[in-house]
Formats: structure tokens, C-alpha cells, sequence
């Protein structure tokens, strides 16, 4: 219950029943939900594509590696070319791109949604251990995306659970503020 | 014992911070970027043409916005140059040493502002964030050029040091209002941002700045503001003075969230204008993206700190111009956002400091910092001379030379993909300005602020610059410079044109073709 300025009581809307349920079950239920999306995502992310080097990187490879003084020829080997050091760059590259926030903007997410989602993502770190059990997944998934990459067949689905948490948390959070 | 204290805690940071700075900055000036840009060269032989002559190129008596080509560009970094030339003479470097000293003055306002907002508690990540800003891609990139942006930067970063001083001593409103009033004669990003710096700030802080006590130091700052402001007023009903505004667009609040994106900051910037860019790298380290999401959090956890507020205000305002100028990423327009973006990435540097504890972060930061100067190296001083030597007009100056070694030859060089690199040649053939402005004509010189359309040929001395006129060119002129692009080989072949001489470019590709017409 919240209380208006007039002292009058105005009733914030139930939540959902799934909501309600005890945090440790609707977390389970989260849980086991986003590892059978990341199974699936797994199943359809083609993560060589991420890792590989098609005839222009190469090239690309030799000719930056070239171009470094003879003096660190050795150096520039390991930064350019190393194929060990390529695969961390690429990793560097879906990390990035996993975190950035843009990327679900203006799809799945409209623009329209932003401070929304943007809220919902504050919240969600600001009350950590409300969403204890998510905020592993959320971690896990950003891993998960980080190794596989995002050349998906279906779009990044894993992340459509926590695009929708985000919008809910926002959500519930503002409609708190306007019937306050 | 106090002396030594001294010494340590805010002595040897600061001397380092200017000394490492100072050698990225001046490390090989004249010859990285290793060609000279159309901006830079305009701002040279304007600067030149003021000095010997009181007009600028077009024969216009010191102008307040000048013309150069086509921008308008607020005339105060020229005047400096025009100094700068009388002292240390007309050399590539002399214009960026400007910029280089300018952004070491920078760097300094920054670790003071750092200092003032005291959201570090820890001196090392006070110095880690204060050198990563430093030496940071985007900084050392804008530190090494010869136009007015950097030195708008520092100005106008200055005026917002003394802004936040303001908050707590309101007498130090007049010295802010001053710099970001001066800042406005340096560039056109802050010829938009400075007022409305001011004005956000007034609504935002209102509640310090507004008392009664406040009043006489509002009333100077308002007087001093209005003051230096007179000869931008004067320009308000040229075409010169709103050159930039048709570009403004309300839609364009979304590209906000473009401008904070980790992908553009720390992976690709995505500029269109590859001038503007660094082989292989960002506007900062992809190693300090974790940090900067972290310091966002912060940031907005303790937004109704001082601190963090000045920083939210300085950060979304540092963004306006560049925001809502188009829907393309532009990392010159945004160049205010460092500093704001540099504080946010130092809160999440402090607060995995501060989990780790003095001598793990030690040892964290020492190769986090050896691996950005790597970074660095690596992308500005080995690929981008090799890389962006297009981009930045590479040749230019042999170009020049060929034509030097030729003076009863007459020259066509085709502008059509750079239709502004007659004042390479300018600038490179040494031209004399007040040979020059007789050339021009009267048309700019009598509609200077009228913003006309720039001219497609130019002429002077024994080179005409301009497209090639296939009917006319080939029996007018002894030679035609241009790109790979500029003649075909079959349109070689069908005017009997042959290659004379080949300039190329750094990694051996070749940047242009000169070809004798004379059978």
C-alpha cells in the first residue's frame, strides 16, 4: 500500500503470480530457463566464424606486423599475427559486444524503452543480492556470449530473459514513483 | 619531513604526468601525422597571411570568424599561430606544438579537477586515471594536431574546472565565465557549448549559486560574460555566425546512447572520417571497458553527491554538439566527453583499487599501463603513418617540390576527390599571401560573411588547381597532377599523356601521378 499526499490509500496493482512465488523458485525456474536458452544458443551460434580469419584479416596480419621495425620484429609477431593472441582479440571483440547496451537497441528493444531498460539494468545491480540467483545467470551469459560470439541464427535469444527482467524491474520501478 | 611529503604526494605525480605526456606529444611532431592536413594548412597559411599582411588569404582585415574553407572557424588559434610563426617559423610542427602544449595543459586541469571533485581517495588511481587520460588514443591523437580544437579543449576544460570551483567559492563564477567566453573564439564546438555550459549550470546548481550573498560575484561574472561576448554579438546577423546550425536536429537525442556505447569507445569509434582515426584502436583502451560500466554504476548510485552530479552535468552537456549534429559518430565533436568519460572510468579504477588493496593495485596497474603504451605505439607511431597517410594528404609537399623544380612549366592539379588541397599547395610552395589575396579577387573579400560557395579553380603562380577539362587541359598545360584515380590508363594513352615523375605514399602504394603533356 502507498499513500497519497491527500493521505487517501492507493493500491499498487499485483504483480504477476509467477512474481510472487518465493525468490529462491522463481530464480530456479530463471535459471534452468537460460540454460536450456544457452544450450540452444550454443547449438545455434556458428562460433567458428567468430574465431576465424578469412584471406583479407590475414593479409591485413602480415602487412601491420611489417610494419614495425626490424628492432620489434618479435613483438610485433606476437601482437599481429599469434594466432593465440588473435583468438584473445576476438574474444576482447565478443566481450565488448556483449556488454555493449546499444546492441539491443532499436531491436528487440524500441528506443522508446531505453530509460526503461536502462533503470531496470541500474536496479538490477544496485539490488544485487535481491537478484541474487539472475545476477549469476546474467554473468554466465555474458561469458557464454563472450566465448561463442554473436553470429547467431536466431539473434542473441539468450539475452531476451534479462532484456525482459531489465524492462520489468525499470517498469515496476517507475509505476512505484508515479503512484507514490 | 613535510617538504618530502610534498614532493611525493603532489610534486612527482604532476612532474610526471607532464613529462610522460610531454614526450608522447612532442615524440616526432613534424613527422607524424606524416602528412599535413587541408586543416591544418589553411590555419597555417592564413596565420602566415595575417602576420605579413593584417588580411587573411581572401584580403580581409582581421576578421573575427575566418573564412579559411568555408568553416568560419572562430579566428584565435590562427592569431596564435601568426605569433607562433614570428618566434619559431613556418614549419609543420610549430602549428601542433600548440596543440601539444595545449593538451599538456590539459592533462593538468584534469588531475586538478580529479583533485577538487575528491572521488579519489586513493592517489595511485588518482594518477592511473590522470595518465590513462594522458596517454589514451583520443587524447594523443588530438594533442598532435595543427588546428584550433585542442586548444579549445583546454580552454573550455579550464572554464569547467573553475565552474566546479564555483559551486563552493561563487567569486571564482567570473574567472569560469571568462574561459568558456574565451573558448568560444577558439572553436565552434564550444562556440555551442559554452552558453549552454552555463546555462545547465545555473538551472542544475541553482540552489548554491542563487543567494543572496552570491549576488555581486553573479552580476560580474554576468558583466565580464557580456563583455568578452561583444564580437560574437556583432557577428549574430552574418550568415558567417550560424554556418553550423542547419545541421542541429531534435531526433538526434538518441544518438546519446551511441556516444556512451562501449563498442564505440573502446572498440571501434566508427567515424566516417578516417582522419579523425587510429588504426586497430579507440578512443581508449578495450582494456578499461569493465571499469568504465563500473564507473557508470557508481556514478549514477551516488548522483546526489556534488561530485557525481557535476560529472552527470558534464557529461551529457560535453556531448551535445556531437549529438545532435548528425546521426554519424564524430569523435572531433565529442572531444569535450574525455574528460567527463575519463572520471567515469577512474571510479571503477578506484573501486577495484580499493577491493585489491596498495600494493596488488600496484601491481595491476604497472602492466595495465605498460600494455596501453604498447597500444599506443603500435597504432599511432607504426600503422597510422602507414595507414592514414591518404587521409592525412601525404605528399603533398613532393608534390610541391616537383613543382618548384619546374618554374617555367605550367601545372593543372585535379581537386575532384580533395577539392580543398589548393592550400596544400600553398602552404608547401611557400606562396606569398599578398600575391595571393590579388588573386583571389574582390567577390570573398566584399561578401566575406555572406558564407558563399567555395570556388572550384584556383590559380597561382604557374599552377591552376581544378578539374581536368579534357578538350582544353591537355593543350593549356605541361603537366597534369593527379590520383590513381585522376586518369585512366586508356585516357593516357588516348592524349599521349606521359608519366613524368610518381610520388608514393609510405608503404609504397602510389598517391599521385604526374604526367607531361608534351608530345
Amino acid at each position: 500500500m502507498a499513500r497519497e499526499k491527500s493521505g487517501r490509500s492507493v493500491t499498487i496493482p499485483k504483480l504477476p503470480k509467477l512474481l510472487n512465488m518465493s525468490k529462491s523458485v522463481s530464480g530456479l525456474i530463471f535459471t534452468t530457463a537460460v540454460c536450456i536458452l544457452a544450450i540452444f544458443q550454443i547449438l545455434t551460434t556458428n562460433i567458428k566464424a567468430s574465431y576465424s580469419f578469412d584471406a583479407a584479416d590475414l593479409d591485413l596480419q602480415i602487412k601491420r606486423m611489417n610494419y614495425y621495425p626490424p628492432s620489434m620484429a618479435r613483438a610485433a609477431y606476437i601482437w599481429e599475427k599469434k594466432i593465440e593472441v588473435q583468438i584473445l582479440k576476438k574474444f576482447v571483440l565478443n566481450f565488448i559486444t556483449a556488454i555493449d547496451f546499444t546492441n539491443y537497441f532499436p531491436k528487440p528493444i524500441p528506443y522508446i524503452f531505453s530509460p526503461i531498460f536502462l533503470t531496470g539494468l541500474y536496479l538490477f545491480f544496485s539490488q544485487k543480492n535481491k537478484w541474487k540467483s539472475y545476477y549469476k545467470s546474467f554473468l554466465f551469459t555474458i561469458f557464454l556470449m563472450s566465448c561463442i560470439g554473436t553470429h547467431a541464427k536466431y539473434g542473441l535469444l539468450i539475452t531476451y530473459p534479462f532484456i525482459l527482467l531489465f524492462i520489468f524491474i525499470g517498469a515496476k520501478n517507475l509505476l512505484k514513483i508515479l503512484l507514490r | 619531513m613535510k617538504i618530502s611529503y610534498i614532493l611525493i604526494k603532489k610534486v612527482i605525480p604532476v612532474f610526471a604526468l607532464v613529462l610522460i605526456s610531454g614526450f608522447i606529444y612532442f615524440y616526432k611532431l613534424g613527422s607524424i601525422p606524416n602528412g599535413f592536413y587541408v586543416d591544418e594548412a589553411t590555419v597555417a597559411f592564413n596565420a602566415k597571411s595575417l602576420l605579413e599582411t593584417g588580411r587573411d588569404e581572401y584580403g580581409y582585415k582581421t576578421p573575427i570568424y575566418l573564412r579559411l574553407l568555408g568553416s568560419y572557424t572562430p579566428s584565435f588559434f590562427i592569431y596564435i599561430s601568426a605569433l607562433a610563426i614570428k618566434f619559431f617559423g613556418y614549419g609543420v610542427s610549430v602549428f601542433r606544438s600548440i596543440s601539444a602544449v595545449s593538451m599538456i595543459c590539459a592533462v593538468l586541469i584534469f588531475y586538478f579537477l580529479a583533485v577538487n571533485l575528491n572521488i579519489f581517495k586513493s592517489k595511485l588511481s588518482l594518477f592511473v586515471i590522470s595518465l590513462f587520460f594522458a596517454i589514451s588514443p583520443w587524447i594523443v591523437f588530438n594533442a598532435r594536431l595543427g588546428y584550433e580544437t585542442t586548444l579549445a579543449f583546454a580552454i573550455f576544460n579550464l572554464g569547467m574546472l573553475f565552474l566546479y570551483l564555483a559551486i563552493k567559492n561563487n567569486k571564482l563564477l567570473t574567472w569560469a565565465v571568462l574561459f568558456l567566453s574565451l573558448s568560444t573564439y577558439i572553436s565552434h564546438n564550444q562556440r555551442f557549448l559554452a552558453p549552454l555550459v552555463l546555462a545547465v549550470y545555473l538551472f542544475t546548481f541553482r540552489s548554491t549559486v542563487f543567494k543572496y550573498e552570491n549576488y555581486k560575484y553573479l552580476k560580474t561574472a554576468f558583466i565580464v560574460g557580456l563583455i568578452s561576448q561583444i564580437p560574437n554579438l556583432l557577428m549574430i546577423n552574418t550568415n558567417a555566425f550560424w554556418i553550423k546550425n542547419s545541421q542541429f536536429d531534435i531526433r538526434h537525442l538518441i544518438n546519446y546512447l551511441i556516444y556512451l556505447s562501449p563498442k564505440r569507445i573502446f572498440l571501434n569509434t566508427e567515424d566516417i572520417d578516417m582522419q579523425h582515426t587510429l588504426p586497430g584502436i579507440s578512443l581508449f583502451y578495450e582494456h578499461l571497458a569493465p571499469f568504465y560500466l563500473i564507473g557508470l554504476f557508481i556514478l549514477v548510485k551516488g548522483i546526489k553527491n556534488i561530485s557525481n552530479k557535476f560529472i552527470i552535468f558534464y557529461l551529457l552537456i560535453s556531448l551535445f554538439p556531437a549529438v545532435f549534429s548528425g546521426p554519424f559518430f564524430s569523435t572531433q565533436r565529442a572531444l569535450a566527453f574525455a574528460v567527463p568519460l575519463a572520471l567515469v572510468i577512474g571510479l571503477g579504477i578506484e573501486k577495484i583499487f580499493n577491493y585489491l588493496g596498495g600494493k596488488l593495485a600496484l601491481v595491476f596497474a604497472t602492466p595495465a599501463i605498460l600494455f596501453a603504451l604498447w597500444r599506443l605505439y603500435g597504432s599511432y607511431f607504426v600503422l597510422f603513418p602507414n595507414e592514414r597517410d591518404i587521409a592525412w594528404n601525404y605528399g603533398y609537399d613532393k608534390v610541391a617540390e616537383f613543382i618548384s623544380s619546374n618554374p617555367n612549366s605550367n601545372f593543372l592539379v585535379d581537386n575532384t576527390r580533395n577539392p580543398r588541397n589548393y592550400i596544400l599547395l600553398l602552404y608547401h610552395l611557400k606562396v606569398d599571401p599578398s600575391y595571393y589575396q590579388k588573386e583571389v579577387g574582390s567577390y570573398y573579400k566584399e561578401n566575406y560573411y555572406l558564407a558563399s560557395v567555395p570556388a572550384t579553380e584556383y590559380s597561382f603562380q604557374n599552377v591552376t588547381v581544378g578539374p581536368i577539362d579534357w578538350e582544353e587541359d591537355i593543350r593549356t598545360f605541361d603537366y597534369i597532377i593527379g590520383d590513381e584515380l585522376s586518369v585512366s590508363d586508356s585516357q593516357a594513352e588516348e592524349h599521349g599523356l606521359k608519366i613524368a615523375h610518381t610520388v608514393n605514399g609510405t608503404s609504397g602504394n602510389i598517391m599521385f601521378k604526374i604526367y607531361s603533356t608534351i608530345r
